[in-house]
């Protein structure tokens, strides 16, 4: 039985060898190309679980709060988000200029025993709501026309009511110390098949880990009584927090606690409570980032005046861990790496792989505006470590469109290969490789997925402050009114175009009805 | 008890003889299992699916890295980093050949032989040609047909579309 002489056949891999190859895939993406070359393979592997951290309630409160309102019952939704890029299958002409990838986040949650799909723009602090944004998005965007990556993961733990009291709808409504309980700032995970553990900081600056199995959290006692942490990511194995000192401890799944580096050294402006520290994981190693502030003396000095037309006085410091010496090193340059940080993920990025992205550069949020009016993007910034300085990001030409707004190839789909349906010659592109978007999408209950026309909350389970739009809507709320329409399942079609026609006539219609039935009760 | 041999002979599936140390030969668990088993008397050791060309691969291999192991042994113990670096390299050049003929068939005898090193080396190999790659580039590189059904394709085109409203 000579198997030389015959052509090998790489369709004809049995299932183990195909499967042993694939478990070394570590992005669900590759999984999910894998699946779409031939039906041989395709029926081999089985698709990527939905999402890689199983569907999880954990408890609330994560920390004893005393001034906690005991009336507030529930538990935390665990929303998992992936940051994808999206880059053109082919050549895409438009110069330096055009940005040849676009960063998206897309989340993936469970709530009330629902999956939710949304897509967020990865710095923008909310989710892209759609009413006026419509003309800058595609009309469709077929996964298979780009080139996917997986870039990073994050997490988050989102309060869902189980007991009689309700939140306020206003966010400005909740009384702060319950805020201390609600609001879970930082989370980081740990889903390996061995072991699976969440780490967060809560209730201003505790430090808890919950692992699977828990049925309550606890609390990581490093030994003083004042905790302000800031951030904790887990890496190498291990969880590793920094506090706004500077201090650094990591907590391995045994809750053994080393300290890993000391209280830095002052530099900069800004006191320690003034300053944000972050950790972010960049090729295998850990990075500080501590978020300072010029003076405005300072700050005027270093301004050309012909060009300060947003500039920032904001300041990064920036350090990399040495285990060895147990210290954080101060860094100048992140090399061809760029730094993406805001509130809810950070992660890096390579700029030689990933063209679009500033090497050597931070992307990060500035605080300063909330103006959920404005267009995503609006308060994203860019630090430049070669010359320490901060300026928006949408003023920095060619390198702003890898958010928003999406890059011109996305939008009109000139990123797909030419369709030539021959009959010798290779297959359209657009119906090719097909199930690598519908796996995607399969977490979530509809076959397709929408950005709401209006943001929407649930009631009862999201608290105010969280515009968001679900795809699986019961319900519509007018983000100034606080109110709530009811949907219609029934206008939910398989057609989406259909769904566009009907959706906002009834909804304008409803929500008028409301409005003056809400009036007329006061 | 049959005498200790020094080298034992494998004949490829093309009829072609080759000698390999005792050594070499442990890396493969089936020929070590016919090396320990002492109610064989080893002359010639067929491998009926893999041809000249093939075993030829294969044999350098385990040869390599039986003088691995040999090497860190007499140095007692554990490699160094650099040793391992370079043994790591040689791997990496080892297993540059063409994907659609040599890799699929070194992939196979691998198996076939059971040499656990060479499988993982192999199966890495292919792990890290489909990573970041769409479906179409894969299909390209290991030479494979769409041959997903028109009714299929279809389907499915319609279901990964996402509109955003």
């Amino acid at each position: 039985m000579d198997s030389h002489s015959s052509t090998p056949s790489w369709s004809g891999l049995s299932r183990d060898l195909l499967l042993d190859i694939v478990n070394r895939l570590d992005s669900r993406i590759d999984r999910l190309s894998v699946r779409a070359v031939c039906p041989s393979w395709r029926s081999k592997v089985p698709p990527p679980p939905r999402r890689s951290s199983p569907p999880l309630n954990l408890p609330f409160p994560v920390g004893p709060n005393p001034d906690l309102n005991p009336r507030l019952r529930g538990y935390f939704d665990f929303a998992e988000s992936t940051v994808y890029c999206f880059q053109p299958l082919r050549k895409i002409s438009g110069g330096w200029r055009t940005p040849k990838c676009w960063l998206i986040k897309i989340e993936e949650a469970e709530e009330l025993g629902t999956p939710v799909v949304r897509f967020k723009d990865p710095l923008y602090r909310f989710d892209y709501y759609c009413r006026d944004l419509s003309p800058h998005l595609p009309e469709r965007l077929n996964l298979l026309d780009y080139r996917v990556s997986e870039i990073a993961k994050f997490y988050e733990l989102r309060y869902a009511s189980t007991g009689k009291q309700s939140l306020p709808q206003l966010y400005s409504e909740i009384q702060s110390p319950d805020l201390k309980s609600l609001i879970v700032k930082r989370v980081a995970v740990c889903s390996e098949s061995a072991h699976f553990a969440v780490m967060t900081i809560h209730t201003g600056g505790h430090l808890s880990i919950w692992r699977k199995g828990d049925k309550k959290w606890t609390r990581i006692n490093d030994g003083r009584d004042v905790a302000s942490y800031n951030d904790v990511v887990y890496h190498d194995g291990k969880f590793y927090a920094v506090d706004n000192s500077g201090f650094t401890i990591s907590v391995d799944f045994s809750l053994k606690i080393t300290s890993v580096a000391p209280v830095l050294p002052p530099c900069g402006y800004n006191k320690d409570d003034d300053r944000e520290k972050r950790l972010v994981n960049s090729l295998g190693d850990l990075f500080l980032l501590d978020k300072d502030r010029y003076p405005l003396d300072v700050f005027l000095a270093r301004c050309d005046p012909d060009d300060s037309m947003g500039a920032f006085p904001t300041y990064f410091h920036v350090y990399k861990l040495n285990e060895e010496k147990r210290q954080w090193v101060r860094v100048k340059s992140l090399g061809n790496r760029a730094v993406i940080v805001c509130d809810m993920c950070a992660f890096s990025i390579s700029a030689q792989d990933f063209r679009g992205f500033k090497k050597n550069c931070i992307y990060y949020s500035e605080d300063c505006f909330c103006g959920r009016d404005k267009e995503p993007g609006h308060d994203a910034a860019l630090f430049d470590m070669e010359d320490c300085s901060a300026c928006m990001l949408p003023g920095v030409t060619g390198y702003s469109g890898v958010f928003w707004p999406p890059p011109s190839w996305v939008v009109s789909g000139n990123a797909r290969e030419r369709i030539q349906v021959k009959e010798d010659e290779e297959e359209d592109d657009g119906a090719d490789g097909l199930t690598r978007g519908n796996d995607i999408l399969t977490s979530s209950v509809l076959e397709r997925v929408h950005f709401c026309s209006r943001p929407t909350m649930e009631k009862g389970s999201q608290w105010a402050g969280m515009n968001e739009c679900r795809i699986d809507t019961l319900a519509i709320v007018d983000r100034i009114g606080g109110v709530t329409i009811p949907y219609s399942p029934k206008i939910m079609t398989k057609e989406g175009k259909k769904k566009r026609e009907i959706a906002p006539e009834i909804c304008e219609r409803n929500f008028a009805a409301a409005i003056s039935s809400q009036n007329s009760n006061g | 008890m049959s005498s200790p041999v020094e080298q034992i002979t494998v004949v490829s599936s093309d009829g072609d003889e080759f000698k390999m140390t005792v050594a070499a030969a442990m890396q493969s668990e089936q020929l070590k299992q016919m090396l320990t088993d002492d109610s064989i008397s080893i002359v010639k050791v067929p491998v009926e699916n893999i041809s000249t060309e093939i075993l030829v691969k294969v044999i350098e291999y385990c040869q390599k890295h039986a003088d691995h192991e040999a090497a860190t042994k007499a140095n007692g113990g554990g490699a160094s980093d650099s040793e391992a670096e370079e043994l790591n390299k040689w791997d990496a050049e080892f297993m540059k050949v063409d994907v659609e003929d040599k890799l699929f068939h070194i992939l196979m005898a691998a198996n076939y032989l059971e040499i656990k090193g060479l499988f993982d080396l192999a199966c890495q190999t292919v792990a890290d040609l489909i990573k970041g790659k769409t479906p179409k580039q894969i299909r390209k590189i290991f030479n494979l047909k769409n041959d997903f059904t028109p009714e299929e394709q279809e389907r499915l085109s319609r279901q990964h579309n996402c509109s955003f409203d």
